[in-house]
């Protein structure tokens, strides 16, 4: 037999989205995925199928990767700056209004979020160096080597000879770019990983006070 | 990336920063002067104003006088936008410059906000917050988050930078950008990429010093919060409300950046020529319409084209030959050399609350810093007129000429913000995302989600308006998820509850049953209970089992604002008319007592046959169990069973709001014999037009009317009672005369907007001390 809802059940229901409102929309997932598709696409599209791509098509689609990517970064840090406002906001009030009677648990290790912080300045500074370094479009130059003239052959060798220049240039700058978004996602883990213990601390420190309450309510009763 | 850290490094540690707030102005006297009142609410107090006045032709400078010794004013020789923030920069003596547009008001916290996004962020350059466009027709969020290429792409984001993702074309250099009317920057920074580039008159000149900040390795870091409200006003290049505008300026702005950016950069050609033929071809096509409407003339449709072909040859010019950096770096010294003069002084903390449309300000002399209050209410005008939206409107604009700031939360669409009647009015959307267990109880899960969504947008509204207090309607309790939150005090304002009405009714649904618990934790919940009436906090008792102890009930009539002397109606008794008029308005249910009204009728007219009866709402039978029990609407029963009297009565169904005034004036008697009111605010409305009133003695009613005074009051469910007040009443011119006349000073004395304002002040000022202490 079911049991109907009632109004304690009502008020837990509050109670737990009140909690959930700190928790990210999926957004970043959806995003993730999205670019993983279009990677996929322009794989397939420029390097299997078709006509030979053009070495700019190449760098346009690397940079437009980039762009994404960077766009992405900058969503997550965002989202990450509220979760940290957030969850400065939750820790103060659990120290006021719930902890006002113990002054030893407001130095616990819930207040130490300092590091967090830090963190996040950490990234900002990759976006900054990605800023800089996201523009291999800005380098491009016209080529001064003569196509015409004699010696053909010599020409088709050097030219060739440039293309890899450029093409090592290329792959150089971009490594350097994928480096700086490896840094900024193992970060990026991390925090999260930091973001959850605090949950879990908050969780049973709420925990440990409701059962407090109940106690508190049993001798008043 | 050495240099970047060096400008930046040494904001570190500072907490709060220097702001220099820069407004350019020309021939917008009225808009400037709502602006500069606005700013003396802001909450952060290091600041600068540098206002910046064009070839103005108006009274401009006269505003200003008033602000003497604590605004800097610049003149600008020319009508530009670019050359004049550029002015504002070189004087600035602030760390940041923020710039705001004339026609535009900030969000109390706007600078603090700011402040905290450079602190706690050494790396950010520049930042801005959200524009909410106000208007009465065309509310709109009109600027949240922007990203901009160098080929003069964009996109506005609406909910999430990822929107747009992934970006699609060939490479391009994208950029966050924020809008003109609200962003800052690092005074340095600014400086050292050459301020803003001259050549943009008009527009672009904010979306272009962002890429040349980014491209030059500095981060720009928008964000939701730090909202400025916009209110449109005409200027020399745009009528507002109107698509005329001197289009051709954007033309030339979107020609010279495509064509720079390709020279400096080796963007994509082929996109930027895109763009300007996209912009271009917009334009013809607006000029074209205008012209088949017959909005302008073929004189001025052929002048517009030859204007934008002139842009366009101007722009292509100025790229290639004129583009220049304008600041130096004389400008640096100049900056530094500038004395910094605090805007706000001692007496701006008193200053009470401004419409940002009128500029309209209340008289009264405040001795205390004004509130910040959140009214909540699902239904409001102009939108809805039901009773708690009108009375929550007149609280709403009684707190206003107190002085105090108030924004209404009601349901919308669209999150967009209008100012009505001295109030911010919030639209929140919601979407049933949460509670899913309740589902099957469609009324709770939906009003729980509401909740819920006004409970987010409140935390919004702390972070830019900083709210104080929060007061919610018991009815569809709106504010249930903020109050069990505890997030901010919360006053409640019960009216006819809901388990009130399940027990008239004899309804015994079990998801009626949860309402009215959710009622009663509502009421526990809250810091201050205001009931409308003794009636009101007797049922609360009563209903939901509160006592003294667990509660803090007081009682604050509800009030109205009274029309002017000229356009109440006083019984003419040294001519009556020939044909008298009873008027009835409120919905056709049970509760309002209709049926007692026409079992009255026709023994009304068997005694007083030169009547006329006047019905005016709309039908509930579908709700109330009467069209279950006979098949029929209420108007189609009258007519079945009452045909004799049917020339006598018209039924109009529900009734415009702007039309019920004229209702109200013309009628000689007013009636509704309602089995139950939690107040009475119906009765207010006639008493207001000096007419005499006639209701039962239930509830707070004879709270409101003051039997053998202003009216008369029968038992509820006595239609013949109710017929003999009603003959004796219209068989009286006199007494039609002086009851109506008695009604209307009573409501003067004891039933304005305002005293009900001021017994709201009384108790939100109590509560929050309470909850400081």
């Amino acid at each position: 037999m079911t049991r109907q809802i009632n109004i304690d059940d009502v008020l837990k229901l509050v109670e737990f989205e009140l909690t959930q409102q700190s928790l990210p929309q999926d957004d970043i997932s959806e995003a993730i995925q999205r670019l993983h598709k279009f990677q996929t696409h322009w794989y397939s599209e420029v390097l299997n199928k078709g006509k030979a791509p053009k070495t700019e098509e190449v760098v346009h689609a690397l940079f437009n990767a980039n762009q994404t990517m960077l766009m992405l970064i900058q969503t997550i840090n965002t989202k990450l700056d509220v979760m940290q406002q957030e969850l400065a906001t939750l820790k103060q009030f659990i120290e006021s209004k719930i902890l006002g009677d113990r002054g030893e648990e407001s130095e616990s290790n819930l207040s130490n979020i300092t590091h967090l912080k830090n963190l996040l300045d950490s990234i900002n500074h990759y976006l900054v160096s990605i800023n800089t370094s996201c523009d291999l479009n800005f380098q491009m130059q016209r080529s001064n080597v003569p196509v015409v003239g004699t010696l053909i052959n010599r020409a088709r060798a050097a030219l060739h000879q440039l293309v890899y220049f450029y093409i090592a240039r290329y792959i150089n700058r971009q490594n350097d770019v994928n480096k700086i978004y490896k840094k900024i996602m193992q970060d990026l883990v991390y925090f999260n990983l930091e973001y959850t213990v605090k949950l879990q601390a908050l969780a049973a420190k709420l925990e440990e006070l409701a059962e407090r309450l109940e106690v508190k309510r049993g001798k008043d009763s | 990336m050495e240099q970047q850290v060096q400008y930046l490094s040494k904001y570190g540690k500072v907490d709060r920063l220097k702001f220099s707030v820069i407004i350019s102005t020309i021939d917008r006297a009225h808009s400037l002067a709502n602006l500069l009142k606005s700013l003396e609410q802001q909450s952060y107090q290091d600041f600068e104003v540098i206002v910046v006045v064009g070839p103005t032709h108006d009274n401009t400078l006269d505003v200003l006088k008033e602000y003497e010794g604590r605004t800097r004013i610049i003149r600008c020789p020319v009508a530009n936008l670019a050359v004049s923030r550029n002015l504002g920069l070189r004087v600035a003596a602030g760390d940041i410059v923020a710039y705001i547009d004339d026609d535009a008001v900030p969000s109390r916290n706007w600078i603090e906000q700011l402040n905290y996004i450079f602190v706690t962020n050494p790396y950010v350059a520049a930042t801005g917050g959200s524009v909410y466009l106000i208007h009465p027709l065309q509310s709109k969020v009109q600027f949240a988050w922007g990203i901009f290429s160098i080929s003069g792409k964009q996109h506005d984001v609406r909910s999430s930078l990822l929107e747009a993702l992934p970006l699609e074309g060939k490479g391009e250099f994208w950029t966050m950008r924020m809008m003109g009317t609200n962003m800052a920057y690092r005074r340095d920074v600014l400086l050292a990429v050459g301020g803003f580039d001259e050549c943009y008159e008009w527009v672009y000149d904010d979306a272009e010093i962002a890429l040349r900040l980014s491209a030059a390795g500095f981060l720009i870091r928008p964000v939701r919060e730090a909202r400025v409200y916009h209110v449109p006003a005409s200027s020399r290049n745009r009528k507002i409300n109107l698509l005329l505008a001197n289009w051709w300026i954007n033309t030339k702005a979107a020609t010279y950046l495509c064509i720079l950016y390709n020279i400096r950069f080796r963007s994509d050609f082929a996109s930027a020529v895109g763009y300007i033929k996209y912009i271009l071809g917009s334009h013809i096509k607006l000029y074209l319409y205008q012209f088949v409407n017959k909005q302008i003339s073929l004189t001025l449709f052929v002048r517009f084209l030859l204007k934008e072909v002139q842009a366009l040859l101007s722009g292509i010019y100025k790229a290639f030959y004129n583009a220049k950096n304008t600041l130096t770096k004389a400008d640096h010294h100049t900056s530094e050399s500038s004395s910094f003069k605090l805007f706000l002084q001692s007496s701006s903390s008193l200053q009470p609350a401004v419409d940002p449309i009128t500029g309209k300000q209340s008289n009264i002399r405040l001795e205390e810093p004004p509130l910040r209050v959140a009214l909540l209410s699902y239904h409001y005008p102009p939108k809805f007129y039901d009773g708690v939206g009108r009375s929550t409107n007149m609280l709403a604009k009684g707190l206003f000429e107190l002085g105090h700031t108030v924004h209404v939360l009601t349901h919308g669409e669209q999150p967009i913000i209008q100012y009505y009647d001295g109030a911010y009015i919030h639209h929140v959307p919601y979407q049933p995302i949460r509670y899913a267990p309740l589902r099957y109880m469609p009324n709770v899960y939906h009003r729980l989600n509401y909740s819920h969504a006004v409970h987010d947008y409140l935390t919004k509204l702390i972070l830019n308006d900083g709210i104080q207090i929060v007061d919610t309607p018991l009815w569809l309790f709106d504010g249930f998820v903020t109050a069990v939150s505890r997030m901010l005090p919360v006053i409640v304002r019960p009216v006819t509850a809901q388990r009130q009405i399940a027990e008239i009714v004899n309804d015994k649904n079990r998801e009626q049953y949860i309402i009215g618990e959710i009622e009663k934790q509502l009421l526990l919940h809250a810091s201050l209970i205001a009931a409308n009436s003794r009636a009101t906090q007797a049922a609360l008792y009563s209903v939901y089992g509160l006592s003294s102890d667990s509660s803090v009930i007081e009682v604050v009539p509800y009030g109205i604002e009274p029309i002017a002397e000229e356009a109440t109606r006083p019984f003419p008794y040294q001519s009556p008319p020939e044909i008298l008029t009873v008027l009835y308005v409120g919905r056709l249910e049970k509760r309002k007592g209709i049926q007692d009204l026409f079992a009255a009728i026709p023994l009304v007219l068997k005694q007083v046959p030169n009547v006329q009866f006047i019905i005016a709402g709309a039908d509930n039978s579908m709700n109330d169990g009467f069209r279950n029990q006979t098949g029929m609407d209420y108007p189609t029963y009258f007519a079945k069973h009452y045909s004799a009297c049917l020339p006598h009565v018209r039924f109009l169904g529900e009734v415009p709001e702007d039309k019920l005034s004229a209702l109200y004036q013309s009628c000689d008697l007013f009636v509704a014999p309602s089995l139950y009111e939690s107040f009475g605010l119906i009765y207010l409305e006639a008493m207001n037009f000096a007419k005499p009133v006639i209701g039962c003695r239930a509830g707070g009613v004879p709270e409101v009317v003051n039997d053998g005074v202003t009216g008369r009051l029968v038992d509820p469910n006595s239609p013949k009672q109710l017929a003999e007040a009603i003959v004796a009443l219209l068989r009286s011119p006199r007494t039609l005369y002086e009851y109506g006349m008695a009604g209307r000073q009573r409501l003067l004395d004891y039933f304005t907007h305002v005293h009900m304002a001021r017994s709201f002040e009384r108790i939100y000022r109590r509560v929050l001390s309470q909850t400081q202490s």
